[in-house]
Order: C-alpha cells, then sequence, then structure tokens
C-alpha cells in the first residue's frame, strides 16, 4: 500500500510562478533552484535562497516590479512551504499573500512619491534606514 | 506589556533581511534596496496585527477521578477565547503512565473572539496516581516569527483503581471470632454497618437514636448496628523492588481479596511493606476498603526491604492475636522469606498468595527459556521451604487468582 501524502502542495503555486519567472528572466537564476527546492522543506535553506536571489538581483541589477515580483514570490513559496508544512487554516495562507504582495503597491507608491520628495544624499538615505531596521528588529525582539 | 519569544524561523528570515541590506550596500545598488520590502512587510503584519495578550480560559474535564486500570477514559479540555487568537496552540501535560489511544493532547486552533472550542482526546488508565498538572498555552502567529507561552496550572488527579475479580476466601474464619459463620451478623453492638432500624430501648445510647426516623413515625427510633466481633484480616503486601514484574498483579490480588472480605463482613487492616511502611488499621465497611483500594492505588514498588524488621514491630505493637494474615510478595528475597518465618513464629494463620515473576516472563531465546527453567526449579524449592509456614498459593499470573487459589484450597 502506498504511503498516504499528508503535506499539503500549495507551495507548488509560486514555487512553478517563480521557477517561470526566472526562466523568462535569466537562465542562469536557475542554477538557484535546488537551493529552493531544499528550502521547500527546512526554512534555513529557504532563507539562504533568498539571500542568494537577492544578490543575484542585485549583481545583475534586475529591479524594478519583475525584481520585486520575483522576491514576493519566493518568499512565499519558502512561506507558504512552512504553512503547508504547519497544516495552518486556510486564513493563514490568505494573510501571508496579503502581507507579501502589499510590497508592490509600497513599491510604487516610493515609485510615485520619489520625483515630488527632495532629492537627498543616498548614503544619509543608507544610514537612516540601517538604523530604523536595527530599531526595528530590536523592537520585535523585545515585545 | 507582552513578552514575545522569538522563534527560530524569525531568526532566519532576520538574518536574511540584514544580509541583503549589507549586499545592496556593499555592491552600491542601494537603489534597490526595496527589494526587502516583502520581508519587511511580513513582519510589519506579524508584529503589528497579531499580537494577543493570550486572554483564553481553559478547563480540563475527568469523567470521574477514579478509574480501574486498563480503562479507556475521555479527558476533555474547553477553551474560551476571549479576544482573536489565529494560531493556539493547546497542550495538555500528561502524566507519566497514561497513554493516549485516540486523538491528541495537542492541537492548533483558530479562535475568534469569544468562541468556545473543545479539544478530546482519549487515554488508557494504568493503575497508580495520575496527576494532571498544568495545560501549555502557546500563541504563534501566523506566520510562526514569534510565540507568547503561557502555562495554566489546573491540578487534578486520576487514580487508576486496581482490576478486582472474584476469589473464593482461601482462608478459614473458623475459631477467629465469636460470631460464626462468613455472613455478617445482625447482633446489636457498637459496629459501624448500618443493620436496621428499631424502637428505642431503654438504656440505649442517645447518640444511635434515628432523628428523621423518629420524627416520621412520632415514635423514637433508634438505628442498630451489626457486631464488630468477625475475623480480623490483615493484609500484608510486599512492595519490594525485587517483585517489579508482578507488582500490579500483587496489588490486584490484594484488592481482590480486600473485596472478597468486606463481602463476607469480615475487619480487615492493611500493611504496605515499601521503604516507609503504610499501616491502615483494623476496621469496616465500604469507607474503608475504599480507603485501603486508594492505598493500593497509589502503592509502588520500593528500593528499601525491610518487611521482616516491619511485620515483626507491628505484630508487637498493632496485630491483634488470631488475626488471619494475607501475605502478597513473589518470595524472592531473605527478607521477605524471613517475614513469612516471623508471622509463622508468632502463631498466626498465613496465606501466601505468591504471583510467579517467572511466568510473566515469554522466553524469546533458547538461552533465556533455559534460564527461566532454572530459576522456576530455584522457586519450587524455596516454596516447598516456605510451605511448612503458611499455605502458599504459587500463582502463575497468566491464569486466573480463582483458579490458583481453588487449586490449593480445594474451594
Amino acid at each position: 500500500m502506498r504511503p498516504k501524502l499528508r503535506r499539503r502542495p500549495f507551495a507548488l503555486a509560486p514555487f512553478l510562478l517563480l521557477t517561470m519567472m526566472m526562466a523568462y528572466l535569466d537562465k542562469r537564476s536557475l542554477l538557484l533552484l535546488p537551493v529552493l527546492i531544499l528550502g521547500l522543506q527546512w526554512y534555513s535553506l529557504g532563507a539562504l535562497f533568498l539571500v542568494l536571489l537577492g544578490f543575484f538581483l542585485f549583481y545583475t541589477h534586475l529591479g524594478g516590479s519583475y525584481g520585486l515580483t520575483l522576491m514576493i514570490l519566493a518568499l512565499l513559496t519558502v512561506e507558504t512551504a512552512y504553512l503547508d508544512r504547519e497544516g495552518a487554516p486556510m486564513l493563514h495562507y490568505a494573510f501571508l499573500t496579503l502581507a507579501v504582495f502589499m510590497a508592490l503597491p509600497t513599491y510604487y507608491l516610493l515609485v510615485f512619491l520619489a520625483p515630488i520628495l527632495p532629492s537627498m544624499e543616498v548614503t544619509a538615505v543608507a544610514a537612516v534606514m540601517l538604523v530604523a531596521l536595527y530599531f526595528f528588529i530590536r523592537s520585535v525582539g523585545r515585545g | 506589556m507582552t513578552e514575545f519569544n522569538i522563534t527560530e524561523k524569525a531568526e532566519y528570515l532576520f538574518v536574511a533581511l540584514w544580509a541583503l541590506v549589507l549586499v545592496a550596500f556593499f555592491l552600491l545598488r542601494w537603489d534597490m534596496v526595496y527589494i526587502v520590502l516583502p520581508m519587511l512587510w511580513l513582519l510589519f503584519v506579524a508584529v503589528f496585527f497579531f499580537k494577543p495578550t493570550l486572554d483564553v480560559e481553559v478547563k480540563r474535564k475527568l469523567p470521574h477521578n477514579r478509574v480501574l486500570e486498563g480503562e479507556v477514559i475521555d479527558v476533555e479540555l474547553q477553551l474560551k477565547a476571549n479576544e482573536r487568537i489565529p494560531s493556539l496552540r493547546v497542550k495538555d501535560l500528561l502524566p507519566e503512565g497514561l497513554q493516549v489511544v485516540e486523538g491528541s493532547n495537542s492541537r492548533v486552533l483558530s479562535l475568534r473572539k469569544g468562541e468556545e472550542s473543545v479539544l478530546k482526546y482519549k487515554v488508557l488508565v494504568k493503575r497508580g496516581v495520575h496527576p494532571f498538572e498544568s495545560i501549555l498555552l502557546s500563541y504563534e502567529d501566523p506566520f510562526g516569527l514569534f510565540h507568547v507561552d503561557r502555562t495554566e496550572n489546573i491540578y487534578q488527579e486520576l487514580i487508576g483503581v486496581p482490576r478486582i475479580q472474584e476469589v473464593p476466601t482461601p482462608y478459614s474464619t473458623r475459631g477467629t471470632k465469636i460470631t460464626v459463620g462468613p455472613l455478617p451478623s445482625p447482633r446489636v453492638g457498637e459496629g459501624v454497618e448500618f443493620h436496621a432500624v428499631r424502637e428505642y430501648q431503654p438504656g440505649d445510647p442517645l447518640k444511635i437514636i434515628n432523628w428523621k426516623a423518629t420524627a416520621r413515625t412520632g415514635r423514637i427510633m433508634t438505628n442498630e448496628y451489626e457486631s464488630e466481633r468477625k475475623v480480623d484480616v490483615i493484609f500484608i503486601v510486599d512492595a519490594s523492588y525485587t517483585g517489579v514484574m508482578v507488582f500490579d498483579d500483587l496489588v490486584r490480588a490484594a484488592a481482590s481479596l480486600m473485596l472478597n472480605a468486606l463481602h463476607d463482613g469480615t475487619s480487615f487492616g492493611l500493611l504496605l511493606a515499601g521503604e516507609v511502611p503504610l499501616w491502615v488499621r483494623i476496621d469496616y465497611g465500604k469507607r474503608h476498603f475504599f480507603k485501603c483500594i486508594d492505598f493500593l492505588s497509589t502503592a509502588k514498588p520500593d528500593v528499601n526491604n525491610m518487611i521482616a524488621y516491619q511485620v515483626e514491630h507491628l505484630i508487637r505493637s498493632r496485630f491483634p492475636p488470631r488475626a488471619q494474615l494475607l501475605y502478597f510478595s513473589p518470595l524472592l528475597t531473605d527478607e521477605s522469606r524471613d517475614a513469612l518465618k516471623t508471622m509463622s513464629e508468632f502463631g498466626y494463620n498465613v496465606v501466601v498468595i505468591s504471583p510467579n515473576p517467572y511466568s510473566a516472563i515469554e522466553p524469546k531465546r533458547r538461552e533465556e527459556e533455559l534460564a527461566l527453567k532454572l530459576l522456576s526449579i530455584e522457586r519450587k524449592v524455596v516454596l516447598q521451604k516456605m510451605a511448612s509456614y503458611g499455605l502458599i498459593v504459587d500463582w502463575d499470573v497468566k491464569k486466573p487468582l480463582k483458579a490458583a487459589i481453588a487449586e490449593v484450597v480445594n474451594v
């Protein structure tokens, strides 16, 4: 008798979409797929895939909404795989999808606001963002 | 303020986030740092939209606090959420010795405000005291990035009572009491077992007046009790760790014969000979029976075996003369055999219920089978030597106790 597959397959949807988009964008990016496949089972490798994909996008300067969508799908794949493993309720998938896709309107908002805002020294913005990120993570860690 | 505990998963996500920001910085692609926006949004939603105080009421419901060993009971956890909790992990900490046979003692739930939920599971109860101590409530945000834990201390005890079987009386009551026969005597006396209500006779003590019956009939009525002058039976249970294999059988045998004594209307006492001996004085009735059963239910095999000394001390100070002793022991140690000799030397009638520890073992190899045979022969020799000190019932625990007693006593 074949063992019953208990794990949900929802992570496959963003995974397949991501694979197609990566193949369309740059065939070299498909070299990262083995890490993502392992990331479906182990979250640490999923996080490693996110870093590698980010590095690839930065290196090849493939950003914009397409690059952001790739990152959204990558995060969605890794997180959905986690929810699949946990057998989470459907509502949690909805929260996840909504939260992750909020990055797109935020990006467009930033693009829209960028010409209006006064130009700032990029290093200063970087420093402010690093500090803000540091305090945000600290606050999350402490409660 | 709610304390968040970061999960390992969140740590990986933070590391990835920091790594991407630093990579953007070092590759001079700072304008592309928006790539981390999905991660930031995930953290933002998890922290600001799923931050409960874990306001949950939880109760545990057990059907009874005393259950026969080997029975399966339903344990029910009732939960009521006073806030919306998208992901609540509930775990009832199971006492040792209980085995989940259906359902699970742990579950993840999603509750709306005011919603009630019930978690049910079934456990197989073994003999002994099983303390349910606490329930763990753990909230994890839907994405598993942080968790809030709370331990709800709800103490409840479940007692696994030994399984009792019907057995014949393996001892004679003749000559050990004033009234004759195994049934309770309806003689009026200062007993504890209620017999009947009758009209007040001059000389009756006031404390036995039944006021309810007096009000009902208009005449002064009194309670009549059975006489306490019956055979005294003392149950001596050898709680030595050497007999751990048959200890449950030993307790079952003691409980069965105690029920037999209750039905016969005899008074009985109990000596549970562990490291600290437990002596329950001789008494009558159902209440006393259940008290003794409670002690038997909670009995555990002990490391120290001082049974010979304990028996001698109690014979000198507590045991009534001409009592019938029922000794439950596998007779594996010199101490337990010395105890039997002591009982006999003081002139008591002793019946030994001795579960054969080797009958509880299934040999897997030929060497084991041979070893068991040798040990069984050695045991037979020991029992033959001990036969002069009392009536020994050598009990193969795979067979009913009734049959073992019937073989020896010819019931």
